[in-house]
């Protein structure tokens, strides 16, 4: 065989010499739409003999006889036949497949065409994506795949996002899914630093911020555990295959691309002006306007909301030889948030090169990408007390207060209640995060059929935030003694991987396609927190301070930290079996055995198989021929989920202390857990592929049922003990998702001039946590915290048996009593409603709904007329709920009386002023909402039409956020704050969050 | 093809170089617990060194101190308007009403078991003879703690593993453990009067002394409990036995030599306390940048609008100010250490118009009305000025009032000391010294300037007097308790309540994973 190999080696290198040439034989071009396509696989059916076309779409074949089948095939386009009857030149022009029934899916390790995946498997290619001004990629699927909800945390300019596919499965963190960056798969922790500079705690940066949109050529979600199980322990919650662009062959082209686009609120706060609220304070409190009018006329919101705008360009060059390929491209993003202060800075660099050897039997590929972000933000937290921070201290702003004395200073009440502007003023924090990723791989082709691949992948990230904070502004530990607070966060990642491909057709009727391989990945981060406080009076530049800390009186003990997590290895040993059977029954089997430093002894490898199956049934006589596809897929996996603190293992001893507290005694923190292992999520997938009408309307539909076990779980350890904690593996609860999901696209209308298609995503979702009492938590487990006056210690959300994740768990709010307090449902029957918390089945709080969408619906159509291209993507969800926590915090009677501003709804709502604020069903919303997301016009330019030098013009336009139809009253129904308590996440709780923009944007992209 | 062999060589060499780890984990932020004790970070000092930073727990106002002062007669914490309700946290404290998912309740166990914790630890770590001594008095103190709120403690014997089940004691018995700690510390604790770390003495003898003469005085309380453990209400029967057990162990704090009246009261609670005061024997030691929260003692009552602006919250009782005479020293003073400071405010209780130094008034919020502290407060609703404050501890200046704060958290004081003492002779103790309560009470009043001196003591005017002594300062409900006062009813507390709330209930958290606890009755 290895003979035989050889030679067809040896006459494949001599046909593409074209150093023997017979008499039968044929030249041509082979090109698109746009020009020459190099790289063409073009072969006589049923037999070896082929080529390649070359640099200019050129090729020639040999050795041909009449009636032989020529096959032209290439990536993305639609494979063309040609029956040979002696022509000397035949050229042929490839369509694009639209139909995409050959597109090639990703899947981990290689790929595989969409009609042959057994699994439940997803594509989004860039005219997919939502368009307009994103900053990371999860933004551009957000609504485009059914079963994956991204919920962006607030609308601040690269916030961090949830992304959850196919529901949430852990009660820690860690329900995002694996990202797998070209063959690189990353950590899934933080690159910045949130922190805590005395104002609350704000959320750290999206890691994904670091690739540039434009540099993004095609994203695959693998949702079933049958795909993801090649991951082992990362697949639980999905795996995100995100491919960046390499060059195409031919002569080098340059291309640039740029938008400029502004933004503006879309949604505000009802809020009273000076004299509504002068008339209230009346209404409420009685007395005269004098009582109540500080004289000024102020709205304390518009002065920290602007226009924001952004621009961005991309330029890109590419090209290559018959050999290789390169791509080189720098992109320039800056956005102004819509909040003062607030925006982003990035520059990206991403190099792509691709070298073929010997005869391609040996493939070299680089990728490096670059990146600087600069990220300003402004004092927004995610749980600040009765203080505030800059939303909510410009929300409460009486709007009959001026924001300054008469010497020019701003009024500042107390160091409780804050003066938004001279947070404006006094706040300076920027995060700067440098990050290189860099991938090599090599792959030889061993025999013909065996390839091996080596691939390196390093990633590095250097953050540094710094917060500095005049002396001038009124905040505890700040006033008077100015603070700066310098964060750095490190972290790394290495790759090593040998892969072992081997394709063979084993008989005519069984092909087989498989894969082994070895990894080793090794995770670090670390950091270290400076904090700086009091610097001499006259020295009131905050900006100073973080440049000069050592100008500082005091560095306290208590406020200084670092951190190094326990180098995180996983070594894993994985394999996958492709068989096509017949060419309509195809099986999948995968195994990953995941080795990881987390767990000790036996614990340290576990065993993640899957198994799937697909039966191509259009290609039986019994399915009738209207079907163009009919597939039926059936996947069944177990995977894991890594995502949890290293070096629970072991006992651990640290100095004790928390922010208020510290010193040097040294105590035991973490009773170590040997027993510990992998949470496994086990998956069921039952799904159906078609197609009719030649493949104008295709879709699929998914069944999946995945159940979650052995949930590690953070539990304080059984007092007397060090205030530590131990990590376990739960025995007896679960989280079950399972659901639905419909994915339908079709094309309308396809004729020269007009064309007309259009894709829509249903899912239908459940999820429930099952044995939460069993586990010992009979009152179940709390999350959800709701911050603000008076909130200590309060929480919405508990994890109970047979309710949804983070079901809401509130007393049931019904109005106001005639003395103007609250009354409450007596859910238990004992004649008062009360609103404290209680276990389940003993107080008045009740479970009242859940944040998890019940369906999501995403929504895009495609226009094409003429030169004229127009794109619209909505997407929706529904069956869910938000809480609010700012309208707790902040609009309530009392906060008027208080001397704050309120919503208009509040004046004359029966509310007493002395009504105690409590967390209940008032501030609960039903949060469905359909949201034109994306509309995008755009127009081609006439190649005639253009100077010589121009191969290729568009000019778009793009509106983002149009209108979202909702009955919630905050800014947005799409936002998640984390409020997480004692490690235990949250989800769907809306506080002081940054708006979301309605952004429009003009952009042109030009091929020289 | 030399190239290519090099090359896939060069491939299998950098394969191997990271082929097969053995996933040996490395800690990197914190040490591994066997060679932190093996490489002595990790030994008695360390453990008495936590067990001494496990007295800032005690500093916190949502804590264990919530649960020891919160439910007395002094104080409350009133829902004002929108602020201070949290989830009816304070209210319930007031009012009896507590459950055990109740947040202070479960940062209490918590607190007070960690501490038992690192106190047994230093029995653990091979300790020298003193470091022994004070590691039981700590473990004294802990358990002495948790019996008293509790009523059971889990209880881990030296050298047990972390994750085996602890045992259970119940407050009966948990007592003697607490009265044979203290007495087996007597020998080689150190003989000084007050804690200093730096000078490795973390706890002393008259901390040992004060420590027993309370827990003989409470024995009476903790033994009556019922077989399903439930506390049973007084009157209760003292041992007359124990009450001379108290009296000595008080004679032994006051025959050392090392205590005597302040002549300013307030002494007690400045940020120098440490030096300042010569009453303390026992307490949380803070200092620079090692501080327990201690700002929160006047950050918890002061207004928004005061120096430094404070939380607006606790208020004392009004037959609390009532108690005092005019002049009593503890009642209200004004000291140069708040004038020159620019506080604007007394020492003690603040009632009526507040203003600042400079003689402005200091305005209710959002409003151009002046604060004015008044008597009469609702724990439901109250506005913004009402309810009578106290300033106890004063403000550590140094750091503009605001955290980190120097003042030491005051544990045990001479002064509670001599008016147990006076309790004991009450309840039937013999002093061979021969001193009377009526001595005893009236020699403290003189240093208070109290008003006039006290004959024929009665035990009414030992409660009274530590009411005035003591206020705020996470006894009181220790001693309701004892004077059968804590079920009744006072100022915004109108219903009496019933016997199970002379105990806190047991966490939920804590029964879900200690199968050895059982609730407490009535829970």
């Amino acid at each position: 065989m290895k003979q035989q190999s050889f030679q067809k080696f040896i006459i494949g290198v001599m046909m593409f010499f074209g150093g023997l040439i017979y008499a039968q034989t044929v030249t041509g071009t082979v090109s698109d739409a746009t020009g020459p396509l190099p790289g063409v696989n073009i072969i006589v059916k049923g037999t070896t003999n082929g080529t390649q076309t070359g640099f200019e779409g050129d090729y020639q074949l040999d050795d041909l006889s009449v009636d032989d089948v020529i096959v032209y095939s290439y990536v993305g386009y639609v494979t063309q036949e040609v029956i040979y009857t002696g022509q000397t030149e035949i050229n042929i022009t490839l369509e694009e497949d639209s139909a995409q029934l050959d597109e090639v899916v990703l899947v981990g390790y290689g790929s595989v065409r969409k009609k042959d995946a057994t699994g439940a498997v997803a594509s989004v290619k860039p005219e997919d994506f939502n368009k307009g001004v994103q900053v990371s990629a999860d933004q551009l699927i957000q609504g485009r795949v059914a079963g994956v909800n991204v919920t962006t945390a607030s609308g601040e300019p690269g916030a961090g996002a949830s992304i959850n596919i196919r529901g949430a499965s852990s009660i820690r963190s860690g329900n995002g899914p694996l990202i797998v960056v070209d063959g690189v798969p990353l950590s899934g922790g933080s690159t910045s630093a949130g922190a805590d500079a005395g104002i609350g705690t704000s959320a750290a940066r999206n890691p994904l911020n670091f690739i540039n949109p434009a540099d993004i050529a095609s994203m695959d979600i693998l949702k079933d555990a049958s795909a993801t199980a090649i991951y082992g322990s990362r697949g639980a919650n999905g795996v995100i295959l995100i491919t960046t662009k390499r060059g195409r062959a031919g002569e080098g082209k340059l291309s640039y691309s740029t938008t400029f686009a502004t933004s503006t609120i879309t949604n505000e706060y009802d809020l009273l002006n000076g004299d509504q609220y002068v008339n209230a304070r009346i209404g409420l409190d009685g007395g005269v306007a004098s009582d109540y009018d500080l004289g000024a006329r102020v709205n304390a919101f518009d002065e920290i909301i602007r226009t924001g705008n952004a621009q961005t360009h991309d330029l890109s060059y590419t090209g290559g030889s018959d050999t290789g390929d390169y791509r080189f491209a720098l992109g320039y993003f800056k956005q102004e948030g819509i909040i003062e202060n607030s925006g982003l800075e990035r520059i990206t660099g991403n190099v792509t090169l691709n070298q073929r050897f010997f005869e391609d039997r040996l493939k070299l590929s680089a990728k490096v990408i670059l990146s600087s972000n600069r990220d300003n933000a402004a004092a927004i937290a995610d749980n600040i007390g009765a203080e505030g921070d800059l939303i909510s201290s410009a929300l409460r702003w009486n709007p009959t207060r001026p924001f300054r004395n008469d010497d020019g200073s701003y009024v500042q009440i107390s160091n409780n209640q804050r003066n938004p502007l001279a947070l404006l003023d006094y706040y300076y924090d920027v995060t700067e995060t440098t990050r290189a990723f860099a991938n090599m791989s090599a792959e030889l082709k061993i025999v013909e059929g065996l390839t091996y691949k080596f691939n390196i992948g390093l990633d590095r990230s250097l953050s540094t935030r710094r917060i500095g904070q005049s002396r001038l502004l009124g905040v505890d530990g700040v006033s008077g003694l100015g603070r700066a607070d310098v964060v750095t966060y490190e972290s790394e990642s290495t790759l090593f991987e040998h892969t072992f491909n081997y394709k063979k057709e084993l008989s005519e009727n069984l092909n087989l396609d498989a894969v082994v391989g070895y990894s080793y990945q090794n995770f670090k981060d670390l950091g270290q927190t400076t904090v700086a406080q009091g610097f001499a009076e006259g020295l009131n530049d905050e900006r100073f301070y973080v440049e000069n800390t050592n100008f500082a009186t005091s560095f306290p003990l208590a406020l200084q930290d670092s951190f190094s997590t326990p180098e995180s290895e996983l070594q894993s040993f994985f394999g996958r079996v492709n068989l096509n059977l017949y060419d309509k029954f195809l099986v999948t089997a995968t195994l990953r055995a995941d080795g990881a430093s987390n767990f000790v002894g036996s614990n340290q490898y576990g065993y993640f198989p899957s198994a799937a199956f697909a039966w191509q049934l259009h290609k039986e006589d019994f399915i009738p021929e209207a079907f163009d596809d009919l597939k039926l897929r059936v996947g069944w996996g177990i995977t894991g989920n890594r995502e949890f603190p290293n070096g629970l293992a072991q006992n651990q001893a640290n100095p004790g202390g928390g922010v208020e507290q510290t010193g040097n005694a040294v105590a035991q923190s973490i009773i170590g857990n040997p027993d510990l292992k992998w949470e496994t999520t086990t998956q069921y997938n039952l799904g159906l592929d078609f197609a009719f009408l030649d493949n104008r309307l295709r879709g699929s539909i998914d069944y999946f049922y995945k159940q979650t076990d052995d949930l590690l779980f953070r539990f304080r350890t059984v007092q007397p003990a060090p205030d530590a904690f131990t990590w376990q593996n739960l025995t007896e609860l679960q989280v079950i998702n399972s659901g639905v999901e419909l994915a339908l696209d079709a094309i309308i209308i396809d004729n020269e001039d007009f064309r007309l298609n259009a894709n829509i995503n249903v899912s239908f979702l459940e999820n429930r946590v099952e044995n939460v009492a069993a586990e010992g938590f009979e009152a179940g487990i709390r999350t959800g915290n709701i911050t603000g006056q008076g909130l200590s210690n309060e929480s919405a959300q508990l994890l109970f048996d047979d309710q949804p994740l983070y079901a809401f768990y509130l007393p049931i709010f019904e109005g106001f009593d005639s003395n103007g307090n609250s009354i409450f449902r007596d859910v238990n029957g004992d004649g008062v409603g009360e609103a404290s918390l209680q276990a389940p089945g003993q107080g008045d709080r009740t479970f009242v709904g859940d944040p998890n969408p019940d369906v999501l619906v995403g929504f895009q159509t495609n226009m094409t007329y003429k030169n004229w291209d127009l794109s619209i993507i909505m997407n929706g969800a529904f069956g869910h709920q938000i809480y609010d926590n700012t309208a707790t915090a902040l609009f309530n009677a009392g906060a008027l009386s208080g001397g704050g501003n309120v919503t208009s709804d509040i004046v004359g709502n029966g509310e007493a002023s002395d009504n105690p604020v409590t967390v209940s069903t008032r501030y609960l919303y039903d949060a469905d909402f359909m949201r034109l997301s994306n509309l995008t016009l755009g127009y081609n330019f006439n190649p005639d039409s253009l100077p010589e030098w121009i191969s290729s013009a568009r000019l778009f336009f793009t509106g983002q956020n149009l209108f979202v139809i909702t009955g919630y009253d905050g800014f947005d129904p799409e936002v998640n704050i984390s409020k997480e308590v004692d490690d235990v996440p949250s989800f769907g709780i809306d506080f002081t969050s940054y708006p979301r923009a309605r952004t429009f944007s003009l952009g042109l992209s030009v091929n020289f | 093809m030399r190239n290519i062999v090099k090359f896939i060589l060069g491939v299998f060499v950098i394969a191997n170089i990271n082929s097969c780890t053995d996933l040996d984990e490395e800690l990197t932020d914190s040490l591994q617990t066997d060679e932190a004790i093996a490489n002595g970070v990790l030994n008695a000092q360390s453990a008495l060194n936590a067990s001494l930073q496990g007295l800032d727990e005690f500093q916190f106002q949502d804590k264990i101190w919530s649960l020891q002062e919160m439910s007395s007669d002094i104080i409350a914490g009133p829902t004002r308007g929108t602020d201070w309700f949290d989830g009816g946290a304070w209210q319930s404290m007031s009012n009896h009403s507590w459950s055990s998912t109740h947040p202070h309740i479960d940062n209490a166990w918590r607190s007070i078991l960690s501490g038992l914790f690192n106190a047994n630890s230093v029995l653990e770590f091979s300790p020298s003879p003193a470091q022994e001594a004070q590691g039981l008095f700590y473990r004294a103190f802990y358990v002495f703690s948790a019996l008293d709120l509790f009523g059971q403690v889990p209880f881990r014997e030296v050298g047990s593993d972390l994750s085996d089940l602890p045992i259970v004691l119940q407050r009966g018995d948990a007592i003697d453990l607490v009265i044979a700690d203290l007495e087996a510390s007597l020998a080689n604790i150190p003989d000084a009067s007050y804690v200093n770390p730096n000078g490795d003495v973390y706890a002393t003898k008259n901390a040992a002394h004060t420590l027993l003469a309370k827990a003989y005085l409470n024995r009476a309380v903790y033994k009556a409990t019922g077989a399903d453990g439930s506390a049973m209400a007084g009157p209760y029967t003292f041992d007359s036995a124990d009450m001379t057990q108290v009296i000595q162990n008080c004679n032994a704090v006051a025959n050392s030599g090392f205590y005597n009246y302040n002549a300013n009261y307030f002494d007690n609670f400045s940020p120098t306390n440490d030096t300042d005061s010569s009453e303390l024997i026992f307490g949380g030691a803070n200092t620079g940048d090692r501080s327990g929260p201690i700002f929160r003692r006047w950050f918890m009552t002061m207004h928004y609008n005061q120096n430094p602006s404070g939380w607006n919250g606790f208020v004392a009782l009004t037959d609390l100010y009532n108690l005092f005479d005019d002049d009593d020293l503890r009642r209200q003073q004004d000291l140069d250490h708040l004038v020159d400071n620019g506080a604007g405010y007394n020492a003690g209780f603040l009632i009526g118009p507040q203003f600042a130094i400079d003689g402005t008034p200091i305005f209710i919020r959002n409003s151009t009305d002046q604060v004015v502290f008044t008597e009469d407060f609702s724990l439901t609703n109250s506005a913004e000025n009402q309810g009578i404050r106290a300033v106890k501890y004063l403000p550590d200046f140094t750091r503009d009032g605001q955290n980190p704060a120097n003042n030491d958290y005051v544990i045990f004081r001479y002064a509670d000391v001599r008016l147990m003492k006076a309790e004991a002779l009450l309840r039937g103790g013999t002093d061979s010294g021969g001193e009377s309560a009526d001595q005893i009470i009236n020699e403290l009043r003189t240093a208070r300037n109290a008003g006039g001196s006290i004959t024929g003591a009665t035990l009414n005017d030992v409660l009274d007097e530590r009411a005035r002594e003591l206020y705020w300062e996470g006894w009181r409900r220790n001693d309701q308790i004892r004077f059968n006062t804590f079920l009744g009813t006072w100022q915004e507390k109108p219903s009496a309540s019933s016997s199970e709330r002379l105990l806190f209930p047991i966490p939920v958290d804590a029964l879900a994973t200690n199968p050895n606890l059982r609730q407490n009755p009535g829970y």
